[in-house]
């Protein structure tokens, strides 16, 4: 069986993107189902379907996003493509969100306390993020 | 390799980031806003030594930054 067929693959994420005052973010009362990644003080990225709502700024922007593909990774998987394809440090603390180049992609990794990740990239990028990291994956499989 | 702070996301290689220019400083002595913009778009100072920079995270947060850097040196102070 071809490599790319037993590792994770990347699928594209159903979200919403915000833009607002960091303080009025701060004081968001996300929704149960959402999964929210703050890419910057000031913007916030939310996986899930319900539309969220930042009541302290009424001058965010918030949009339907459907431009991040992702993937989860096990411990194991994340600390194989750390090693192979990242050339920066992770963060010591967890959960963080660390951002930069992985295998030369622009990516992110929303790392959690069990050693668990969550892979997210530009979807214009996931296939060629996808095949540089395969071999990498497989090897964990 | 050059390494590059970022106030988002920590240090990262030069190759995650984009130049954008010398932080533009226009002369106080400047009052007219038409010679203002101008001295603004168009007059470089093209400092050797510490210099104010715009930067740019494209692999990271995606976020536009002020750096010092030493331009004799290629050093980044802060």
């Amino acid at each position: 069986m071809p490599a790319t067929e037993i590792v994770p693959t990347l699928e594209i994420l159903r979200g919403w993107r915000i833009i607002a005052d960091p303080t009025a973010l701060d004081s968001v009362t996300w929704p149960v189902t959402a999964h929210v990644v703050r890419i910057s003080p000031d913007d916030v990225y939310v996986i899930g379907s319900v539309e969220p709502a930042v009541p302290a700024d009424p001058y965010a922007i918030i949009t339907p996003e459907l431009g991040f593909a992702g993937v989860g990774l096990s411990p194991a998987e994340v600390a194989a493509v750390a090693q192979e394809h990242i050339e920066w440090p992770l963060p010591f603390m967890r959960p963080a969100l660390a951002q930069g180049q992985i295998a030369g992609v622009p990516a992110k990794l929303e790392l959690h306390v069990d050693g668990s990740a969550l892979l997210l990239v530009a979807c214009a990028a996931r296939h060629e993020l996808q095949a540089r990291i395969a071999r990498t994956l497989a090897g964990c499989a | 390799m050059l390494w590059i702070e970022c106030p988002n996301c920590g240090s990262r290689p030069f190759e995650e980031y984009r130049y954008g220019s010398v932080f533009p400083v226009t002369p106080d002595s400047i009052t007219d806003p038409d010679a203002r913009n101008i001295d603004h778009a168009w007059m470089q100072d093209n400092i050797q030594g510490v210099t104010q920079e715009r930067w740019f995270h494209e692999s990271g947060c995606r976020r536009w930054f002020t750096a010092t850097r030493d331009t004799t040196t290629d050093v980044f102070l802060d």
